[in-house]
C-alpha cells in the first residue's frame, strides 16, 4: 500500500520537452482523439480520450497561460461542438460536467480557499433553479398578486443575472449566523441548513408546488430564436464556466483571495494583519453561493422541470468530493475532479455494465442482476473516495500557490550569503523596501502609546493589575518578567485580542482599547506572534502581501476586471513585499511556502508580514526564543537597523537578557500582573525587586 | 380539552422511545469526537449494519419449528449486533481514520462517507446474494401491547412492551458505559486521550489502543441501538442509518457533544420535540424541526446544554 | 523564435484538424450500419428503471419483465432479419441521469424504442431528449398526469392509467361501496404520492366526504406514531395513504399496535407484494386502487405468472408485468412499422408513428390503444382488497370494483 501510496503522492502532470515539442504533443494528441471520436461516436473511451486533452493542455506547463486557456477554448468550443455536437449525449454529458465544474469552483472559494466547510452548498444551486422555475412557469403568479402570467423564454438571461445576485445573498445570509462556528460545526450547520431547504422546497406548496415540482421549465430564447437543444445549453454553460474559471482565478491571487487563505490559516493572525473576518468570510460565502445560482438558472431550464428530488444532501456531498478528489484549493484540481466524478457517476459505471451485459449477451452467460454493477456504483464511488482520501489526501492535483517572477536580478539563496554583506545589502533593500516613516520631531519625547491603569482579570485571577506604561516614540521599549507576568495578556489587550477589564489604551493619542484586533492594525500597529503564527500553505512571498492588506485598495470590480489601478498596485505590493523579504534576509525565498522555512525564517518572515502593514509601532512576542547565538545576533543586528534605519518603534517581549539589555532604550518589568520596575536597562539590571522576582527572594 | 393536548401524552410518549434510540447511537458520536475531534459520518451507518445484523439472528432464530422465549431473541440480537458493529467500527478506523490523523478535517469527513458509502452497498450485495431482497421485514420479538387509560384522554396511552424493554436496555447500556468510563482503568485513560492527546500518551497511555477501543464501545452501542431499533420498526433498509444517523448527532449536539450524558440528554430532548413538534406543525415539516433544533443550538449555543465550550483557534 | 515555430505548428495543425474534421463529417455521420455476424440487423429496446438505489426493488422488475418479453419474441424478428437487443438503463431514480441515459440512448442509432421510467420525477425532464431524438418511449407505470399532459409529446405513451383518475376513483369507491363519511388523508412526499393524494382529496371534497385530517410525512420515516395519534384522536371512517408500500406497511404495523380499527387505501405504489411481506395480516382488509387488471384472472396474467416465476425463480411484483405488457407495445409498434417499410430497418418515427397508431393490442394484462397525447383509451382503474396474509397480492387480492377511463363504475 505505502508504494502505492508514495507514487500516487508523487505523481505530477507535466509533459516533457520544451514548448514547441509541448504544443506539439497537445495538438497531435487533439487530432488523433478528435479523429476517433468522430469514427466511433458511441464509444465511451473515445470520448474519455478527447476529454483527456484537457488535462494534456494543463500539463504542458512550458506554454504560457494565455496559451493553453486558448488552446482549451478551441479544444472544448470549436473541435468538441464539431467533432461531436451531433450526439447528443457527449454534448449533453460534457454539459453536465460544466455545470459541476463551476458549482465545484464555487464550492472551492467556500471551502478550499476560504477554509469554510459547507455541507449544504446544493441549497444555492436549489433557489437559483426554482428561481427561474417559480417565475418561469407561472407559478409566481400564484402567490404574487403583481405577477401575471409565465416569463417567456427571453428573460432567461437576466435571470442568470437574478441567480447569481439571489445566490449572494443567501450565501450572505446563511454566512450572518454562523460566523462564530469552525471546522465541524459550520459543516454540520450548513448540512442543516441545506436539508431545511429542500425540506421547505418540498413542503411550501404554494410557492414551490412542492413535491410534485413544476413542470414547464422555459428554455432560453434569444429575440425569437427558441434555444433548448443540448448542443446550446453546452455553449451557454461552457462561456459560463470560462467566466467562472477565470473569476476564480482572478480571486484566487488577488487581495481578495489572499485574505481568505490567510483566514483559512490562522484567523488570529489574519485579524493581526488587518483583515476583517466577517466581511471577508462573507464574501466568501456570497462569492461561492452565486456560482451556484446561476448554474442553478441553467440546471433548471435545461432540466423544464425541478422538483426536490435534484437538491439532496448527495448532491453537496458529490461536490464536495469533487473538491477534495481534484485537490481542494487547486484550480484545476477541482475542475478534473469535478470532470471524475461526473463523468463516474452518469457514464462509466452505466458504460461498464452495459458492457458486461453486451459481453454477456454475446458469449451466453448473465450476470446476475443483483450483482449488476451498475447497482453498486455507490460501493465503488465510496472505494474511491476513501482510496483517494487515504493515499492521497492532496487530491488528483494538488494545490500549487502561485509563483511569481520577480523583476529583481536573482539575489543568492539565503543559505549561501555571506554574512559580510549583509549590511549594505540590508541598507539598500531598506532603502527601497520602505519609505522611511518621518521621524516625528522629537520621537524621543513623543508618547506613542499610553497605557494607562489597565486591567485584566480571568475569572478570579488577576492577569494585569493596573499597569501604567509609556511607550516613546523611536525607543526600543522591552517588557519583561517571569513566566506567567502578563506580557502577553498586556500584548494581547493592545493589538485587540483581549478587552480590558479596566484602564485604557491610547495609541498616538487616540484610545485604542476595546477596539477588534483589526482595527488595531488599521491604526497602526502590527505584530509578531510568541508561538510563530505563519499562513503556513502560502508563500513568503504571499505571506508577506497578506501583511501589505490594510494598504491595498482595490476592491471586488477591480480585482474581476483587472483595472489599472489594481495591476499598478499589485505589482507595486509584489515589488515592496519582494524587497521587504531582502530586507529580512529572506532573498530568493519568495515562492517558498512558509511551512518549509527553517524556525530562524520563519521569525523573519513573521518580522517581514509585520512590517509590510507599515506599522508605527511593532510588537515583537519574543522574538528570539527558539534561536541559536548565531540567528540572535542577527536579530539584533534587525531590530537595530529597524530602529535606527526605520525609525520604528518597537514594543518587545523577550526572555533573552543578553537581547534585552543590549538593545532596550527602556525596560519594563511585570510580575504577576503587576509593573515592579521600569527604567534603562541598566537601572533595571540592579533593582532589588527585579532580582527577587527572576530568582527568588533567597537570592537576595 | 383541545384535540392536540389530547394528543399531547401519547407524543411525549412516543418520542421518549424514540429519543432513547438517539440517544444510543448519539454515545458513539459523542464519544469519538470527544477523543478525536471527528464527526464518524459511517457511524449512521454501523448503527444500520447493527440492524442488518440483529434481524438477521432474529430470522435465523425464529426460523426453526420451536421459537425461543423472546427475552433470549432479544439478547441475542442485541450482543451479536453489539459484537459485530464493535469490530466493524474498530476497523474502520483503523482503515479510515488513523492514517489521516494529521491530515485536515475535510479530508476525514471524505473519508468518512467514503466508508459510509461502502457500508450501505456492502450491505444491500451481501443481502442481495443472501436473501434476494435487501429491504427486510423484522420479525416480531414482543408482540405485547398494554393500553392504559388515563382520566381525562378519551383514547388509551399505548406502549408495547418492546418499547419498555429498548428504554430499559438503553439505561442499562447508558449506566454501564458510565460507570467504564468514570471507574474503570481503560475508561479513565479514555478520558485522559480525550482532554489531551499529547500528554496522555506522555504519561504511557497506548494512545492508539484507547482510540481502538472508544471506537469499539461507541459503534457497539450504535450496532445495539440498530438491533433494538430493528425490533422496534419493523423493517430495515440499507439506506436506513443516514436520517437517523444525522438525528442522533443533532441529539450529541445539543447535549454537547463530548459527553455522554449530554448525548442521553440530548437524543431524548430531540425525540419528545419532533415529535410534538410534528405533532403540532404537521408532520411535514417534523425533519424541519429536527434540522432547525440542530441549526440553533449550533448558533446560540454551541456548547450544547451540557458541554464544555469548544476552543476556538487551537 | 520559438513562439513563431509554435504558432506555425499549431496553424498548420489546426488546419489539417479542420481538414480531418470536415473529412469526417462528409464521411457520413452513420455508424456501422448494425450488421453482426450473422447477418442479422441489430434493432436495441432499452429500458430505463432505477437499477440501483431504494427504488430498484420495483426497477429491477420492470426491466425484467420487459426483459422477459423480449426474450419471448426473440425468434419472431430474427425470422424477419433482426437481432433484438435489450439495452438496460440504470436511471437511479435520479433526474439528471435519467435525462442523460435519455440522451446516450438518443445518439444510438440502433436504439429504436424505450420502455421506461419508473418516477415520474424522471421521465418529465427526460421527455425533450426523447422528442428531440424522436425516439419513442412506452411508459409502463407512470401514472402522473403532466407525464402526458404536459408537452404532448408523439413519443410519449403510457399503458397504464392517470392518478388524476385513479385517486378519485379511490374516493368514489370510499364513498359508494363502503359508505365512508370521513376520511383521513396522508401522503409521503413524492411527485407519486403527493399527486394522488391531492387528487384522492379533491374528489373526496367536491363528493361530500368529509376530509377530517391531511398529513404529509417523508418516505423514509419510519417512525408513524405521530400521524397515527392524529388519526386515533380524530377516528375517521378510513384512511387514505398516498405513497409507496414500505412506509404503508410500517404505518399498517404501528396502526395495529395502537389498536386503531379503521380502513385504509392506497393507490398502486402501495399494491406490492411487499406490503404483504412486512405488514403480514396487519395488510388484510386493506384496499388498494390500481391500473391493472387482476394479474390471474386473465390467462395471459396466469402464462406470465408462470412464465416469469421459471425465468426469474421468484414472483413477479406488479411492476414486471407492466414492463411485460409495455415492451410488448413497442414489439407490436415495431412490428408494425417494420411491415409498413416493406420489411427493412424501420426509422424511429416510423416506429414512433406505428406505435400511436396502436388502437387495440391485448397484452397479458392490460388492453392498449393510445388517444392523442398518448393515454391508453382502455385503462381501467381497479380496486382491489388485499385478503391473505401470505403469498403475492397479485395474485390473492380480491377485485372489488372496475371503472373505466372517466372514472365510471364499470362493475363490482
Amino acid at each position: 500500500m505505502s508504494g502505492l501510496g508514495r507514487s500516487l503522492e508523487r505523481y505530477r502532470l507535466r509533459l516533457p520537452g520544451g514548448a514547441a515539442a509541448q504544443a506539439a504533443t497537445v495538438v497531435v494528441y487533439l487530432l488523433l482523439t478528435a479523429s476517433l471520436l468522430r469514427l466511433f461516436p458511441q464509444s465511451i473511451i473515445a470520448f474519455l480520450l478527447f476529454l483527456a486533452n484537457l488535462a494534456l493542455v494543463f500539463g504542458a506547463r512550458a506554454l504560457r497561460p494565455a496559451w493553453q486557456a486558448g488552446l482549451a477554448a478551441v479544444e472544448m468550443g470549436l473541435v468538441f461542438p464539431l467533432v461531436a455536437g451531433a450526439n447528443p449525449f457527449f454534448v449533453g454529458v460534457a454539459t453536465t460536467v460544466a455545470i459541476y465544474v463551476a458549482l465545484a469552483l464555487g464550492l472551492n472559494i467556500v471551502v478550499g480557499l476560504a477554509g469554510l466547510l459547507d455541507l449544504g452548498y446544493v441549497a444555492f444551486y436549489a433557489t437559483g433553479s426554482y428561481l427561474w422555475a417559480i417565475f418561469s412557469t407561472g407559478q409566481a403568479a400564484r402567490f404574487l398578486p403583481f405577477v401575471h402570467g409565465a416569463l417567456g423564454g427571453g428573460w432567461f438571461w437576466p435571470f442568470l443575472l437574478f441567480g447569481l445576485a439571489v445566490g449572494a445573498l443567501m450565501g450572505a445570509a446563511l454566512g450572518v449566523p454562523v460566523l462564530r462556528l469552525h471546522g465541524d460545526y459550520l459543516a454540520i450547520v450548513t448540512l442543516g441548513f441545506g436539508e431545511i431547504i429542500r425540506l421547505l422546497a418540498a413542503g411550501l406548496n404554494g410557492i414551490t408546488n412542492g413535491s410534485i415540482g413544476l413542470p414547464g421549465v422555459q428554455a432560453p430564447q434569444i429575440l425569437s430564436v427558441q434555444l433548448g437543444q443540448p448542443i446550446d445549453y453546452y455553449f451557454i454553460t461552457l462561456v459560463l464556466v470560462g467566466v467562472i474559471i477565470l473569476v476564480a482565478q482572478r480571486l484566487e491571487s488577488s487581495r481578495v483571495g489572499r485574505a481568505w487563505m490567510a483566514m483559512r490559516e490562522d484567523e488570529p493572525a489574519a485579524r493581526a494583519m488587518g483583515i476583517r473576518l466577517v466581511a471577508t468570510k462573507l464574501l466568501a460565502f456570497a462569492c461561492g453561493a452565486s456560482f451556484a445560482g446561476v448554474m442553478g438558472v441553467i440546471f433548471a431550464a435545461k432540466q423544464g422541470y425541478v422538483d426536490p428530488t435534484s437538491f439532496t444532501f448527495m448532491e453537496s456531498i458529490g461536490v464536495v468530493s469533487m473538491i477534495v478528489l481534484g485537490g481542494m484549493g487547486s484550480l484545476p484540481g477541482v475542475a478534473l475532479g469535478a470532470a471524475v466524478v461526473t463523468l463516474l457517476n452518469i457514464q462509466v459505471l452505466g458504460g461498464l455494465s452495459d458492457w458486461l451485459n453486451s459481453l454477456g449477451a454475446r458469449f451466453g452467460f448473465s450476470i446476475p442482476p443483483e450483482l449488476n454493477p451498475a447497482q453498486y456504483h455507490q460501493l465503488i464511488f465510496g472505494l474511491i473516495l476513501l482510496v483517494m482520501a487515504v493515499l492521497r489526501p492532496g487530491g488528483l492535483v494538488p494545490a500549487r500557490r502561485r509563483h511569481v517572477q520577480l523583476a529583481l536580478a536573482p539575489a543568492a539563496p539565503a543559505a549561501a550569503r555571506p554574512r559580510a554583506t549583509e549590511r549594505p545589502a540590508r541598507a539598500e533593500a531598506r532603502a527601497k523596501a520602505a519609505p522611511a516613516p518621518a521621524p516625528a520631531a522629537d520621537p524621543a519625547a513623543d508618547p506613542l502609546l499610553l497605557v494607562q491603569g489597565v486591567t485584566k482579570r480571568f475569572g478570579g485571577l488577576v492577569a494585569i493589575d493596573a499597569v501604567e506604561m509609556t511607550v516613546r516614540g523611536g525607543h526600543v521599549h522591552s517588557l519583561i518578567g517571569p513566566n506567567g507576568a502578563g506580557k502577553t495578556t498586556l500584548f494581547n489587550m493592545i493589538t485587540g485580542t483581549y478587552r480590558p477589564d479596566g484602564g485604557r489604551i491610547l495609541f498616538e493619542g487616540r484610545p485604542i482599547s476595546g477596539l477588534q484586533p483589526e482595527d488595531v492594525a488599521l491604526r497602526g500597529i502590527s505584530r509578531t506572534f510568541q508561538n510563530i503564527r505563519l499562513f503556513r500553505e502560502m508563500t513568503a512571498l504571499e505571506n508577506v502581501l497578506v501583511g501589505r492588506h490594510i494598504h491595498l485598495r482595490s476592491n471586488l470590480a477591480d480585482v474581476l476586471f483587472r483595472s489599472p489601478r489594481m495591476r499598478r498596485e499589485e505589482s507595486e505590493a509584489v515589488d515592496r513585499a519582494a524587497e521587504l523579504l531582502r530586507y529580512v534576509g529572506l532573498a530568493g525565498l519568495e515562492n517558498e511556502l512558509a511551512r518549509n522555512l527553517p524556525y530562524g525564517s520563519q521569525r523573519r518572515l513573521e518580522i517581514a508580514r509585520a512590517l509590510a502593514a507599515e506599522p508605527r509601532l511593532l510588537l515583537l512576542d519574543e522574538p528570539a526564543a527558539g534561536m541559536n547565538p548565531r540567528e540572535t545576533a542577527a536579530l539584533l543586528e534587525l531590530i537595530e537597523d529597524l530602529r535606527s534605519g526605520m525609525g520604528l518603534t518597537i514594543l518587545l517581549i523577550e526572555h533573552d537578557m543578553k537581547v534585552v539589555m543590549s538593545i532596550s532604550d527602556v525596560i519594563t518589568v511585570l510580575d504577576h500582573g503587576a509593573k515592579i520596575s521600569e527604567g534603562a536597562p541598566d537601572q533595571v539590571r540592579h533593582d532589588p525587586r527585579v532580582i527577587e522576582a527572576y530568582l527568588g527572594r533567597s537570592a537576595v | 380539552m383541545s384535540s392536540t393536548l389530547q394528543t399531547l401524552p401519547q407524543l411525549v410518549l412516543d418520542g421518549l422511545v424514540v429519543g432513547f434510540v438517539y440517544a444510543l447511537i448519539a454515545v458513539g458520536y459523542t464519544m469519538v469526537y470527544g477523543v478525536l475531534k471527528l464527526i464518524n459520518f459511517a457511524h449512521g451507518d454501523v448503527f444500520m449494519v447493527g440492524a442488518f445484523v440483529g434481524t438477521e439472528v432474529l430470522r435465523a432464530l425464529t426460523a426453526g419449528g420451536r421459537p425461543l422465549s423472546p427475552w433470549a431473541l432479544l439478547l441475542a440480537a442485541v450482543v451479536a449486533a453489539a459484537a459485530v458493529t464493535a469490530l466493524l467500527g474498530a476497523g474502520i478506523e483503523r482503515v479510515a481514520y488513523r492514517p489521516l490523523r494529521q491530515a485536515p478535517t475535510l479530508i476525514l469527513l471524505v473519508s468518512a462517507i467514503g466508508v459510509s458509502f461502502l457500508l450501505e452497498d456492502l450491505v444491500r450485495l451481501v443481502e442481495s446474494i443472501h436473501l434476494g431482497k435487501f429491504v427486510l421485514p423484522v420479525p416480531t420479538v414482543f408482540a405485547t401491547v398494554y393500553r392504559i387509560h388515563v382520566a381525562g384522554l378519551q383514547n388509551p396511552l399505548t406502549i408495547r412492551l418492546n418499547s419498555i424493554v429498548v428504554v430499559v436496555a438503553s439505561i442499562l447500556m447508558m449506566v454501564g458505559l458510565t460507570l467504564f468510563v468514570g471507574r474503570t482503568r481503560p475508561g479513565k485513560a479514555m478520558r485522559a486521550v480525550a482532554e489531551d492527546r499529547t500528554t496522555a500518551a506522555l504519561q504511557g497511555i497506548d494512545v492508539n489502543a484507547i482510540i481502538a477501543l472508544t471506537f469499539l464501545v461507541g459503534s457497539g452501542m450504535g450496532g445495539a441501538a440498530g438491533a433494538l431499533f430493528a425490533t422496534q420498526y419493523t423493517l430495515v433498509t440499507p439506506y436506513m442509518g443516514f436520517d437517523i444517523g444525522i438525528k442522533a448527532f443533532t441529539a450529541a449536539v445539543v447535549g454537547g457533544i463530548g459527553n455522554i450524558p449530554g448525548a442521553f440528554l440530548g437524543g431524548i430532548l430531540l425525540g419528545v420535540l419532533e415529535q410534538v413538534g410534528g405533532g403540532f406543525i404537521g408532520t411535514k415539516f417534523q425533519n424541519v424541526v429536527a434540522f432547525a433544533i440542530l441549526v440553533l443550538v449550533l448558533v446560540l449555543l454551541p456548547s450544547g446544554l451540557l458541554g464544555e465550550r469548544v476552543q476556538e483557534g487551537a | 523564435m520559438p513562439h513563431l515555430r509554435w504558432a506555425r505548428a499549431l496553424g498548420a495543425s489546426a488546419l489539417l484538424a479542420v481538414l480531418l474534421a470536415s473529412a469526417a463529417c462528409g464521411g457520413g455521420a452513420q455508424p456501422s450500419s448494425g450488421g453482426n455476424s450473422s447477418g442479422l440487423q441489430v434493432i436495441k429496446i432499452a429500458t430505463q428503471s432505477p437499477l440501483s438505489g431504494d427504488e430498484s426493488v420495483q426497477g429491477i422488475a420492470l426491466k425484467n419483465g420487459a426483459a422477459l418479453k423480449l426474450k419471448q419474441e426473440y425468434d419472431q424478428f430474427k425470422a424477419m432479419g433482426f437481432d433484438l437487443q435489450l439495452d438496460p438503463q440504470d436511471d437511479k431514480g435520479d433526474p439528471n441521469t435519467g435525462v442523460a441515459n435519455a440522451q446516450k440512448l438518443a445518439a444510438d442509432s440502433q436504439v429504436l424504442a424505450v420502455v421506461g421510467h419508473l418516477d415520474s420525477g424522471v421521465m418529465i425532464p427526460s421527455e425533450a431528449q426523447y422528442h428531440a431524438a424522436q425516439l419513442p418511449i412506452v411508459s409502463p407505470a407512470n401514472t402522473n398526469p403532466n407525464v402526458t399532459s404536459q408537452y404532448k409529446y408523439p413519443e410519449i405513451s403510457r399503458i397504464c392509467g392517470r392518478d388524476d383518475v385513479q385517486g378519485p376513483v379511490g374516493a368514489i369507491f370510499a364513498k359508494d361501496q363502503l359508505g365512508v363519511k370521513t376520511v383521513f388523508v396522508i401522503d409521503n412526499i413524492t411527485a407519486y404520492g403527493t399527486g394522488v393524494a391531492n387528487a384522492f382529496k379533491q374528489k373526496a371534497q367536491e363528493i361530500g366526504l368529509q376530509v377530517v385530517g391531511s398529513q404529509s410525512i417523508d418516505k423514509s420515516e419510519t417512525d408513524y406514531s405521530n400521524v397515527l395519534t392524529q388519526i386515533q384522536q380524530v377516528k375517521p371512517d378510513l384512511v387514505y395513504y398516498g405513497g409507496l408500500y414500505q412506509g404503508f406497511a410500517l404505518m399498517l404495523n404501528q396502526a395495529a399496535v395502537r389498536g386503531i380499527h379503521t380502513k385504509w387505501m392506497g393507490p398502486d405504489g402501495v399494491f406490492s407484494n411487499g406490503l404483504v411481506a412486512t405488514a403480514k395480516e396487519n395488510a388484510i382488509g386493506v384496499y388498494a386502487t390500481s391500473v391493472a387488471a387482476p394479474t390471474n384472472l386473465t390467462p395471459g396474467g396466469q402464462k406470465f405468472i408462470q412464465d416469469y416465476t421459471a425465468e426469474y425463480k421468484e414472483n413477479p411484483d406488479p411492476y414486471a408485468i407492466y414492463g411485460y405488457d409495455a415492451m410488448g407495445v413497442v414489439l407490436q409498434g415495431l412490428k408494425d412499422a417494420i411491415q409498413k417499410n416493406g420489411g427493412k430497418l424501420p426509422t424511429r418515427a416510423q416506429v414512433r408513428d406505428a406505435i400511436r397508431a396502436i388502437t387495440d393490442y391485448q397484452g397479458a394484462l392490460v388492453k392498449v390503444g393510445f388517444d392523442s397525447i398518448g393515454d391508453n383509451i382502455y385503462a381501467g382503474y381497479y380496486v382491489y382488497q388485499i385478503t391473505s396474509a401470505n403469498a403475492s397480492t397479485t395474485g390473492d387480492a380480491k377485485l372489488m370494483a372496475q371503472y373505466n377511463p372517466k372514472g365510471e363504475l364499470v362493475s363490482q
